[in-house]
């Protein structure tokens, strides 16, 4: 019996993570390039900052690698009818990749 | 009549909300909760957690107190937050250090001490902090603190 390679499990895997945990579809616009829809796992904890000063929230999208595999900072994505800009792209290295979010400037 | 401390804190926030600096009158005494990001820009005053120290004036009787004071302007946005966290404080700054009605309650005098410049793009926008700490000398019987001499 033939057997998938880990790498192909892995795509599978996140494959099937995405599509039963996604909460919204982003429409990602790499810098200079086209706009995209591809799946995410929006959240927006709310935290303080500033040694407690400020109540803010800290959004992050969780997207397949596969999806975004050249994203970077200054990137723009949209969920949810807001603008954001990818501040910092996190790859975990096993195929998704947290990407830190600010408001559009 | 209130504790002279309680007195120099409502100056202050009297002061600054009259101001006409770029925090209107989102200016906050003892606030307990954290500003909301729709608050901002905002000033927000408390006691330092320094606190004050007091000290007799051994002829006279009348014991020198100094209050120390935060007071941080907050400012949310892009690439300019920085600086326009700079520019409240400088407000701020310019109304505190000419301010009659806060001479007349600190008569050992009214300064600033420290400051510091907090920036943070953790949250969703850019958020920036001027903080000020401020020192307020004033004289009192140990008897009567609620009255300046």
């Amino acid at each position: 019996m033939a057997t998938a390679s880990f790498a192909a499990l892995e795509v599978r895997a996140n494959a099937s993570v995405m599509a039963r945990l996604s909460n919204a579809v982003a429409s990602y616009t790499p810098s200079g390039g086209v706009a995209r829809d591809m799946l995410v796992i929006f959240d927006a904890n709310y935290q303080e900052v500033i040694d407690g000063l400020v109540a803010s929230s800290g959004p992050s999208a969780v997207c397949s690698t596969l999806d975004a595999p050249a994203v970077a900072r200054g990137d723009l994505l949209t969920i949810r009818g807001v603008d954001y800009q990818v501040v910092k792209p996190m790859p975990d290295g096993a195929g998704l990749t947290r990407l830190q979010l600010r408001l559009e400037e | 009549m209130a504790h002279v401390q309680q007195q120099i804190l409502d100056a202050v926030k009297t002061l600054l909300a009259a101001a006409a600096t770029a925090a209107t009158s989102k200016v906050f005494l003892d606030r307990v909760d954290a500003l909301e990001r729709g608050d901002l820009p905002a000033i927000v005053i408390e006691e330092s957690p320094d606190g004050e120290t007091a000290e007799p004036y051994l002829i006279s009787g009348v014991e020198q107190r100094v209050l120390l004071v935060d007071v941080a302007g907050a400012v949310k946005g892009g690439a300019s937050a920085p600086a326009a966290a700079r520019a409240l404080g400088l407000e701020i700054e310019k109304a505190m250090a000419t301010s009659a009605a806060l001479a007349a309650l600190a008569k050992g005098g009214v300064r600033i001490i420290a400051s510091r410049q907090i920036n943070t793009g953790d949250g969703e926008e850019v958020i920036t902090a001027r903080q000020q700490r401020w020192a307020f000398t004033y004289f009192v019987r140990p008897e009567a603190p609620d009255v300046v001499v």
